[in-house]
């Protein structure tokens, strides 16, 4: 019996506290609306940004895309007088992170930093969105280091060697990759182009292909040469070749594949996308930072360490350029 | 009555999970080409899974007859209604967060479950109104403003 | 050497260093005593805040935080059954048990210098040996690595509790729950029947949160209307005598050696070693049948593990630049925006910065011991807290862990609906533990073994003919077999009880 009265306490409890918060919360909801539709518009164009901005970076902590953002992410907040927050949303291939961006409210505090994984995942027939489902805020660095590394013993000197013994013996030369990432796809072009066979294995993710050269399970690695600088210069690792389309001032040693007779160049992107709904002026706002911060010479100097190339696209010519990427790797996949 | 035939229906319920389980690895497609799939290592458990229920529920049967034979068990049945209203709490509270925000929805949480979980002696509304409040704002303050932990600001935001 | 660590502690041993590291020390057990926030959330957070400091600095900071992440944990597994962390969910095991027979203070003092002694010696074999030991974790591929899991999957059985086929059970589950999103390497998402928010699977934070602390408040909400009866907690006392010590000499130093090697096995990480660890200690132990009860050895081999496996987890990272788990790769994002590139030359080139590093790991342990020494009483303390306000909040702060994870909601909901699932794991005697195992366990089961298929290009025989590989599955055959054996003599021994314990 007295359960029962304390129930029917407890209920009207319920009843009371949630019609005072029910009334609390419908003023403030009222207020904010009022806000939202009034003055406040007029008043968000110059005031953006007037809250931390949460840069959604589609990977885990310590990767290059993390390091990346948040390398840019520190000169940004200079920018924008606002603190940039960098928060890892990991799973599935960068799917999960770029579809939480998607779904945010478009109000220019939801940002995605990613690479060129995010056009993989649409190709592949994972995701139902790609770079075109984003209002793109520009491009801000490229990563022309994309290159085969090999351990110091082995017996491949150069590409051209490495080609020619794929060709004499198909399937034996095993390298190592991330299924479906952008490692797969440059594999998948110089197979194309060169008509050689390769034992291609999964490895998983950077750190992992690093251990597996260490280990000697596989003989070649392709990977960004930004993060294994210290392994090449240790003598641990030699690198063949990079992708890119002319030699890099950044690493001028290095040859690329082109030189070496093997047709093939990548260029690793990473760009700022806006959910579509976002307003224009804020995007605008957000890439002109993005812009300054891309000329800044303390950041250029910051990112030199890591080999990667800050280079400010706008949002059109971002939208070009990944344009056409998207369909050159198109047409890479559809003749498999 | 549950006590007694409870392993019997917990063995019954996962081994129509594992032949659910099974059934659906049928929808896996193969997208590379290795020796095994994407639905190797499901149909593999979901295989161990029936076989293990099949013992659970055998055992369970041998339970019951060396239970018919002993004693009576006294079990005091607990009592259900505060986990389900619980469970009722914890649902609002995520499905509120997005529209009401954390802070809001937190102090309301935390008072109905702190009554909830309260004995008549040690109900006082006041005090944990006071406690709901000041640990939402505290929690909010610490893991929103100082962490940068970007917790659903709601309409207050 | 020498030199170059006495040129480390000189580095570190500056007022603004020393204050960095003490309160690394304390928001590491902060977080790491609070169910639901684990180290790497602090250290994720506090990343930021290094940028803006010298190298040597920031990341002695983050040095205390991962020391008193891991070491935190124990407080609430001792006195709330909760495990703060996943490194210390073994730890519960026997220190609940024990807080409740009114030997808090014992329990804590055990767990505390296991966790003291644990990190001391790893970061000891840290300094002295880890190149050695680094180029041996890379010689582990995907075949050695699939023994290993198929060797502690197997310890499954020595964690079921009563009935061997429900842990087992248990543990499928587990497996099974871990295969929910895209399947290793070719991203196929399985058993996501079409929600695009389950692609990226369950993160183990939420799962084991739920399991163990959403669990515990719904059996607490239905024993409301019973007065419980509370453990008394204050005439406990804290002093070990040496005996009692010296008695966990060896329990330790196994301990520690299989939280140390599952540290250095980069991927593995340390939420599995203090599993590993206890199981081990049972299955060696005169009287497996006192594990559970709120035994010592079960509070050592559990903390000095998972202590031990943060100089392990450093080994490969101080010494090839390979990150082992997701603490290490936050701390590995952290070297090299502090300008240095991780590698094999990383002690060469940037030596002080590397034994500044040791000498910091060495001084946020003893602040490590001292703080728990000094807080025990407080933290017994806040037992006193009535329950109905105590658990509620945590409710909330695992609510906000989950959120952590991935900034998410869907974390939250995986939060509750495992807290569900622990609820009628419980209900109907399931062991939980196995769950967890398996969750953890079963991709690298899985992963492995596919990898291992591509790098044979189809041929299963490296499984087996592998040394490293090979000597696993023989350990895994024998225990197997020693546990059948010892079972089957035990069954003879006592029959009518045995009936009992096997079916119930």
């Amino acid at each position: 019996m007295k359960g029962k009265i304390s129930r029917s306490i407890l209920i009207i409890a319920m009843l009371l506290l949630s019609v005072i918060l029910g009334a609390c919360s419908e003023k403030e909801a009222s207020n904010q609306s009022a806000g939202k539709e009034g003055p406040k518009q007029t008043s968000e164009k110059s005031s953006y940004p007037s809250k931390p901005i949460q840069v959604i970076v589609p990977a885990g902590a310590g990767g290059d895309t993390d390091l990346n953002a948040r390398l840019l992410g520190k000169y940004l907040e200079k920018e924008l007088g606002q603190p940039i927050v960098i928060s890892n949303v990991n799973g599935a291939g960068g799917s999960v992170g770029a579809k939480q961006v998607l779904d945010s409210n478009p109000d220019g505090y939801n940002v995605l930093f990613f690479h060129n994984s995010l056009l993989l995942n649409k190709i592949l027939g994972l995701v139902d969105y790609s770079y075109d489902s984003f209002k793109l805020a520009g491009i801000s660095l490229l990563d022309q280091g994309n290159t085969f590394i090999v351990n110091s013993k082995s017996k491949f000197k150069d590409l051209k060697d490495m080609i020619a013994y794929a060709k004499k013996n198909p399937g034996k030369v095993t390298i190592a990759t991330e299924v479906g990432g952008f490692t797969h796809l440059q594999l998948k072009a110089l197979e194309k182009d060169q008509g050689i066979k390769l034992n291609i294995v999964d490895v998983g993710s950077a750190s992992e292909k690093i251990t597996a050269l260490m280990g000697n399970r596989v003989d070649i690695v392709p990977t960004s040469l930004g993060l294994v600088t210290d392994y090449i210069k240790s003598k641990k690792f030699r690198t063949l070749g990079i992708m890119a389309k002319d030699r890099v001032d950044l690493m001028p040693d290095v040859p690329t594949f082109i030189e070496q007779g093997a047709n093939v160049s990548f260029e690793k992107f990473f760009f700022y996308g806006f959910p579509k709904e976002t307003p224009d002026d804020v995007v605008e706002k957000f890439s002109k930072a993005v812009e300054k911060v891309v000329n800044n010479k303390e950041y250029i100097e910051e990112a030199k360490k890591s080999l990667v190339t800050p280079t400010y696209m706008n949002p059109q010519e971002a939208f070009d350029y990944i344009k056409e990427t998207d369909e050159y790797y198109k047409e890479l996949n559809s003749d498999q | 009555m549950l006590q007694r035939y409870s392993d019997i229906y917990s063995g019954i319920f996962l081994l129509l999970l594992g032949i659910g389980m099974y059934l659906t690895t049928f929808s896996f497609k193969e997208l590379t080409s290795s020796k095994i799939g994407p639905a190797f290592m499901p149909q593999i458990i979901s295989i161990f899974i029936c076989i293990v229920s099949v013992f659970i529920i055998v055992n369970g049967f041998k339970r019951l007859k060396f239970l018919n034979e002993s004693k009576e068990e006294q079990v005091e049945k607990p009592a259900y209604f505060p986990v389900v209203l619980s469970l009722v709490l914890m649902i609002g509270y995520l499905i509120l967060m997005p529209s009401l925000g954390f802070l809001m929805t937190t102090t309301l949480y935390l008072f109905f479950q702190m009554y909830l979980l309260a004995n008549k002696s040690t109900r006082k509304i006041p005090v944990l109104i006071i406690i709901s409040i000041v640990s939402s704002v505290v929690i909010y303050y610490i893991f929103h403003s100082l962490f940068y932990v970007m917790l659903p600001s709601g309409i207050l935001g | 050497m020498l030199e170059m660590l006495i040129a480390g502690f000189t580095a570190v041993l500056t007022f603004k260093i020393i204050l960095l590291i003490v309160l690394g020390v304390i928001l590491g057990l902060i977080f790491g005593s609070i169910p639901g926030l684990t180290a790497t959330m602090a250290i994720a957070i506090c990343l930021p805040i290094t940028y803006g400091m010298e190298p040597a600095a920031g990341m002695s900071l983050l040095m205390g935080l991962y020391i008193g992440g891991v070491s935190g944990g124990l407080i609430p597994a001792i006195l709330l059954k909760l495990p703060g962390t996943p490194s210390s969910i073994a730890t519960t095991f026997d220190g609940y048990p024990m807080a409740q027979k009114g030997l808090a203070g014992k329990a804590f003092s055990y767990a505390i210098l296991a966790s003291f002694f644990g990190g001391l010696l790893s970061i000891i074999v840290l300094i002295l040996i880890s190149p050695p030991l680094g180029n041996l974790a890379v010689q582990f591929g995907p075949f050695e690595y699939f023994a290993i899991v198929i060797f502690s999957l197997t310890l499954i059985a020595s964690l079921s509790g009563d009935s061997i086929s429900k842990g087992i059970m248990a543990g499928l589950l587990g497996i099974g729950f871990a295969m929910v999103g895209s399947a290793p390497i070719d991203a196929f998402p399985r058993f996501t029947f079409g929600f695009s928010s389950l692609d990226a699977g369950f993160n183990l934070l939420p799962v084991l949160i739920g399991l163990f602390a959403i669990s515990e408040i719904l059996l607490t909400a239905e024993q409301k209307m019973k007065t419980k009866l509370k453990a008394d907690y204050s005439n406990s006392g804290y002093r070990l005598t040496i005996k009692e010590l010296a008695g966990q000499g060896w329990n330790f130093l196994r301990s520690s050696l299989i939280g140390l090697g599952i540290g250095i096995l980069p991927g593995i990480g340390g939420g599995t070693s203090n599993l590993v660890a206890y199981a081990a200690a049972k299955n060696q132990s005169k009287n497996p049948e006192k594990f559970g009860t709120g035994i010592p050895d079960g509070v050592v081999a559990s903390e000095s593990s998972n202590n031990a496996a943060i100089g392990g987890a450093l080994v490969p990272l101080v010494s090839l630049g390979i990150p082992g788990d997701t603490v290490t790769a936050m701390l590995l994002g952290g070297l090299v925006l502090h300008g240095l590139q991780p590698g094999p030359m990383l002690i060469q080139t940037h030596g002080d910065i590397v034994y500044g590093i040791f000498a910091a790991l060495l001084i946020a342990n003893v602040f490590m011991l001292a703080f728990l020494y000094l807080g025990m009483r407080g933290f017994i303390k806040l037992l006193s807290i009535p329950q109905h306000i105590l658990l509620p909040i945590i409710i909330t702060l695992c609510v906000v862990g989950a959120y952590g994870v991935n900034n998410r909601l869907f974390d939250v909901g995986a939060l509750l609906f495992f807290g569900v699932i622990g609820y009628l794991m419980m209900k109907f005697n399931f062991p939980l533990t196995p769950l967890v195992l398996g969750f953890i366990l079963g991709p690298l089961l899985e992963t492995n073994l596919r990898r291992g298929l591509m790098l044979s290009q189809g041929d299963f025989t490296p499984f087996l003919t592998e040394p490293i590989a090979a000597a696993f599955l023989l350990l895994t055959f024998f225990s197997l077999f020693f546990k059948f054996w010892k079972n089957r003599k035990n069954r003879k021994d006592l029959n009518v009880t045995d009936h009992n314990n096997v079916t119930s």
